[in-house]
């Protein structure tokens, strides 16, 4: 354990409790004495204490002196210490630890409180079970009120996020087994602790009640963390603890958390809406209802939407907050304005002179195989595919699922594992992209990094480009009826659409634009076929295949889920295929959607042309352009369809 | 049925399903659910019958289903130790389900998930909480929870809780003043815990004073030091609990009390 030379400041008594108090102190002269107070008022008889301060700058070690020798009596043992150098929080902790020979230590910072039950319910609750520590919720207080340390030690959920503060009450013999609290330079040592306790198997309980107060201020290194700090925090975790998944932190005013997905939907805000705080009695609610149920009658959800909106003016709520629609934040394109072409179009293939047609696609998991098999039997045109996958031990197992494939030729590549997806479907077989009409990008997409959330999404990409032969057929028609459609793309899986922004991939692509030689704006909204998966005409490519990449241009494969050449790639297609003077689409199966999606219905070329050439932003505002069900484009508008009121 | 295999189902046999609701109104889910109930041929069975009578303003059908744990019937919950997962992540007290009131071990139960709001009114009474025995379970979950998440409370430790428990408190997810039957009348109510809540929709069956309490957060900090710590609030946490418990007996012995 690695601990600071200190100087002894106070020293009263020898004889150390069954339980101590250590506070690592730095700076907080001005809250230490109700800190110090807090724990003197606690209902537990006999207490050690250990104050060590780690060089503060301001009086605090003169405040702890002064206030040790005031309440020495409180206390059977106590100490007052200061480090000869500055430690830092897990030095000066474990410095602590060296100093106290109690059996159990609880860790207090020197700008947190505890309430007077505290530490004695705390260790009661060791006294009673073999746990390494025990914690409790807390209280948040200060510039920020809430509530943390609510779920219990679990490592599987540790191994997702950290959710127990350090003001907690631990076997000193288990903490010395571990080594002490570990440096680490960016926070979370705490986090890192009980990362140690799981990998031992050894556990925390909780005491289900608020215990402590948590001070949330300013200047408390929580408040100022940026997302680059914590990403280092993050790497910090994952070098010691491979296990862990924590994902990366995101930038303030970027939607948060992906599961919040579904706290965006429509439907939420006017379900939300319709059972309103205003409604104060059962009487009301059946009027509200009442209401609601024939607005839902008359005029759809946009219908209800009106009435709500009437109900605000009437109850003088401003617009910006009652408006059940507002606007998605950052970037990513709001459901509001995304319009996609339902599927299966209402194009036929004329088949006398069938296209070629290619498929890339990039099995990494050759265990998906088979079900990439399946879908691409609901292709009943000639087609030729191209496979690739990263280990010469796959390719016969993925030669033998494809080989019965009877609408042409099957070839198999190993490449570097570089580039994820994107790099073997663009170099390894680029006579694709010379001599067919059509190719179909897919690859083996896992999400291993949110496997439950996004478990659905690959399927729902599949479904949206070969999900039927129907939909393969109306697809390809789409791109025979218009020579300027480069790319269709599937409408974004809704639990990934809070991700539809630059993420950490702005510089990497703003390089590869320079590199490529096309002009973007990178502060635009912006769109891209998430998951990578689309139909496209080559031609929409020439300004990437032209830019000659190669394996080595790619990263190694280290788990990365942000930053590299690739995922830049992957957000810039619809810019290329722009650059390359080729509009895009995306499509949608209302079905997919629980009817949640925005859909025009295309029965002709010309309808085609005129969508496709609308600017993205554009196709919504033509759509809402009038109440009635087609619009000022005469398309036929179908599903659900998203207002805009509110922008 | 929007996140299971439901979801493979043609329309035609979502049209032709009666579906069963567990979900608040003014929730996510229910607002995902809310097209395919109201598309259903056979109608909606709903285990809130406030829920039911909103349905039928908005000519669903719908119908009450009673699910209570009365004894005989698959819902029954006997008097137990909480289970050994539970209780090696939680440290709770050797519960002896003791007949009055003021002998159960726990002041104040509160079992939620909990959300900003939910939180916010949580440290508020904080500073009063800490004076009584309470038993927090209020984990934060951003998906639903399956069975083996360690966050999980099983219907039949909720029980043995809430038998120990004198106060079982409520605060709403939302601004919405639903009255969270399933758990305030299954899981306080029918176990003699007396319920304080914010604000409610009145529920049907239930008086308010007579069954459950209610009061503003800014008013639970004396109301609770008022039950917990004097006679008068004694008696009256009493008189609640056991007009809980002979509700469960009417019930229990087949009262029909909501119009069908």
């Amino acid at each position: 354990m690695i601990v600071r030379e200190f100087d002894e400041v106070v020293s009263i008594g020898t004889r150390w409790p069954k339980v101590s108090v250590v506070i690592p102190l730095y700076n907080y002269a001005k809250m230490l004495g109700e800190t110090l107070e807090a724990v003197k008022e606690q209902d537990l008889g006999e207490l050690g204490l250990v104050i060590v301060d780690d060089k503060s700058t301001d009086n605090s070690l003169d405040v702890a002196k002064q206030w040790a020798l005031k309440n020495a009596t409180r206390f059977a043992a106590l100490r007052v210490v200061s480090n000869r150098t500055n430690g830092g929080l897990s030095i000066t902790r474990n410095t602590g630890t060296t100093i106290t020979q109690s059996d159990y230590i609880f860790f207090l910072d020197a700008d947190n409180l505890i309430y007077s039950s505290c530490i004695g319910k705390l260790t009661e609750a060791l006294d009673q079970s073999d746990a390494a520590f025990a914690y409790s919720p807390h209280e948040k207080f200060g510039v920020e009120t809430g509530v943390i340390g609510t779920r219990v030690f679990s490592p599987e959920l540790l191994a997702q996020f950290p959710y127990i503060d350090a003001m907690a009450l631990i076997r000193r013999e288990a903490l010395i087994r571990c080594d002490g609290y570990f440096e680490l330079r960016h926070g979370w040592e705490d986090y890192d602790l009980w990362l140690k306790f799981a990998e031992r198997s050894e556990y925390g309980i909780q005491v289900p009640e608020l215990l402590g107060r948590y001070r949330v201020h300013r200047s408390s290194m929580t408040s100022t963390n940026t997302s680059i700090n914590l990403n280092i925090a993050i790497r910090a975790i994952k070098e010691r603890h491979p296990w862990t998944r924590v994902p990366p932190a995101v930038a303030p005013g970027s939607p948060r958390v992906l599961s919040n997905w579904n706290r965006l939907t429509f439907y939420g805000r006017i379900a939300t809406r319709l059972m309103l705080t205003r409604i104060k009695s059962p009487s009301d609610a059946k009027r509200y209802a009442r209401r609601a149920g024939g607005a839902l009658r008359r005029g759809g959800l946009r219908g209800v939407a009106a009435m709500l909106r009437d109900e605000n003016s009437i109850h003088g709520i401003p617009e910006a907050q009652s408006t059940p629609l507002l606007l998605l934040p950052s970037r990513t394109p709001a459901p509001e304005f995304d319009v996609a072409v339902q599927v299966p179009a209402g194009l036929a293939l004329k088949t006398e002179d069938a296209p070629r047609l290619a498929a890339v696609v990039h099995l990494f998991y050759p265990e998906m195989a088979k079900e990439f098999r399946g879908y691409l039997q609901n292709v009943n045109l000639p087609m030729d595919i191209f496979i690739t996958t990263c280990s010469e031990d796959d390719k016969p197992v993925l030669e033998k699922v494809f080989s019965d494939w009877e609408r042409g030729e099957v070839r198999v590549a190993v490449t570097p594992n570089r580039g994820r997806d994107i790099a073997p479907k663009l170099l390894a077989f680029r006579e694709a992209y010379e001599n067919y009409d059509y190719v179909l990008h897919l690859h083996s997409k896992a999400s291993p990094h949110e496997a439950d959330l996004l478990a659905n999404w690959r399927h729902h990409i599949l479904q949206h480009l070969v999900g039927s032969p129907d939909i393969v057929q109306s697809t390809i028609a789409m791109f025979e009826a218009d020579s300027g459609l480069g790319m269709i793309g599937p409408q974004h899986f809704e639990p990934i659409r809070p991700w539809i922004n630059w993420g950490g991939n702005k510089e990497a692509a703003l390089h590869l634009i320079e590199k490529i030689g096309i002009s973007a704006d990178p502060t635009a909204v912006l769109d891209f076929p998430s998951g990578s998966m689309f139909w496209l005409r080559p031609g929409a490519l020439r300004p990437l295949l032209e830019a000659d990449f190669s394996f080595e241009d790619f990263p190694e494969e280290a788990g990365q889920t942000d930053g590299t050449l690739a995922h830049a790639i992957e957000r810039m297609y619809y810019l290329i295929c722009e650059a390359a003077g080729y509009n895009w689409i995306k499509v949608a199966a209302p079905h997919l959607f629980n009817g949640l999606v925005n859909t025009v219905q295309i029965n002709t070329a010309g309808e085609l042309r005129r969508f496709a050439s609308l600017p993205v932003r554009g196709r919504a505002d033509e759509l809402k352009s009038d109440n009635s069900h087609s619009s000022s484009l005469g398309l036929e508008r179908t599903g659900a369809h998203f207002s805009n009121q509110s922008s | 049925m929007v996140i299971g295999g439901g979801q493979a189902w043609s329309e035609r046999r979502r049209r032709n399903a009666a579906y069963f609701n567990t979900e608040q109104w003014q929730t996510t889910w229910f607002s995902k659910c809310f097209a395919l109930l109201q598309d259903s041929r056979l109608g909606v069975l709903d285990l809130n019958a406030a829920s039911v009578a909103a349905f039928r303003e908005l000519n669903i059908r719908a119908a009450f289903l009673p699910l209570l744990p009365l004894k005989g019937t698959a819902f029954e919950q006997q008097k137990a130790s909480v289970s050994r997962a539970f209780s090696r992540r939680k440290a709770i007290a050797l519960l002896e389900h003791p007949e009055k009131a003021a002998s159960r071990h726990y002041d104040v139960l509160f079992v939620a998930v909990m959300n900003k709001r939910r939180e916010k009114k949580l440290a508020k009474l904080a500073p009063s909480l800490a004076q009584f025995r309470s038993f927090l379970h209020c984990p934060v979950l951003d998906r639903p929870v399956r069975r083996g998440n360690p966050d999980m409370l099983s219907g039949r430790d909720f029980t043995q809780l809430a038998l120990n428990s004198k106060i079982l408190l409520n605060i709403h997810r939302d601004e919405v003043g639903y009255f969270e039957w399933h758990r305030l009348f299954l899981y306080g109510v029918m176990n003699g815990c007396v319920v304080v809540t914010e604000p409610s929709f009145k529920p049907p069956i239930l008086a308010e004073g007579e069954h459950y309490i209610e009061a503003p957060i800014n008013e639970i900090p004396d109301l609770l030091m008022e039950l917990l710590t004097t006679e008068q609030g004694a008696a009256r946490l009493q008189e609640i609990s056991s007009n809980g418990f002979a509700l469960a007996e009417r019930v229990a012995h087949g009262e029909r009390f909501v119009e069908q």
